[in-house]
């Protein structure tokens, strides 16, 4: 006589959990979507919407352009690539990311801010950048002074997809 | 256009679509979104950007199957003053 039982896999409980990732790319443009990509995959853990993963790829994009076109756009190689650092951490459903340049540094951060505003009308930027970061996440914290490069801490509460 | 639009890849457009519209001195352009789940700010600045080509030649810069996200960045910087928005039935 054969017995059979079923066995199914039970949801895991990701509830709370604490990941960290930090990696660093060499600043070309084709690495804006690898950067997002991997933030991506990142949170997939934190089980995002569409919607929400769409934000955050958006809000990675444009810090990373920022540091490749604004950081990194006027300067002087002095030796090697230009590097850009990210980081991603996850603390339950708090997603952090953090983009960080060696670049130029921005002197007036809250002019660079302002949407419209752009130095670099002639490579036909909007000057939207930092207000979508704002939009697409729920905190943004820009650190840079000139010559000392910037770092762009985008904080964004996952709210989740409901279980199918 | 593509699934996701970001600066790499606006630069790639914009190179490609100027050499058309300059040589073949093309009036209206269409570009179609009906793929595009993932945009940055560099889409803005690149159909602004063509819109200033194409006006030189008295045309105007059409854009169709926009996604309601799509759309949202797009009219962010004020370009539904510039362009149209079409949805595919419109597009023959």
């Amino acid at each position: 006589m054969m017995k059979t039982c079923t066995i199914t896999q039970e949801q895991e409980n990701t509830e709370g959990r604490k990941n960290y990732m930090e990696i660093k790319m060499p600043a070309y443009s084709y690495n804006e979507k690898l950067a997002r990509t991997i933030t991506a995959a990142f949170m997939l853990d934190m089980n995002p919407t569409v919607e929400e993963v769409a934000d955050v790829k958006t809000a990675v994009s444009e810090a990373v352009t920022n540091s490749i076109i604004h950081g990194y756009g006027a300067y002087e190689k002095k030796e090697g690539v230009p590097m850009i650092r990210m980081v991603c951490e996850q603390d339950g459903l708090d997603l952090t990311v953090i983009i960080e340049d060696e670049g130029c540094g921005i002197a007036d951060i809250a002019k660079a801010m302002e949407p419209l505003y752009t130095t670099r009308p002639d490579l036909e930027r909007s000057g939207m950048g930092f207000a979508f970061m704002e939009a697409f996440m729920n905190e943004i914290k820009v650190i840079s002074s000139p010559g000392e490069g910037t770092k762009v801490i985008m904080k964004k509460k996952i709210a989740g997809a409901l279980e199918d | 256009m593509p699934e996701e639009i970001d600066h790499h890849q606006a630069v790639l457009i914009r190179k490609q679509a100027d050499e058309k519209i300059v040589k073949g001195e093309i009036q209206d352009v269409i570009f179609d979104f009906a793929a595009t789940r993932v945009m940055d700010s560099s889409g803005i600045g690149m159909i602004m950007g063509r819109q200033r080509v194409v006006s030189n030649f008295g045309g105007h810069i059409y854009i169709a199957n926009a996604s309601s996200r799509i759309h949202d960045i797009l009219c962010a910087a004020g370009l539904q003053k510039i362009v149209s928005f079409i949805t595919a039935q419109e597009t023959n």
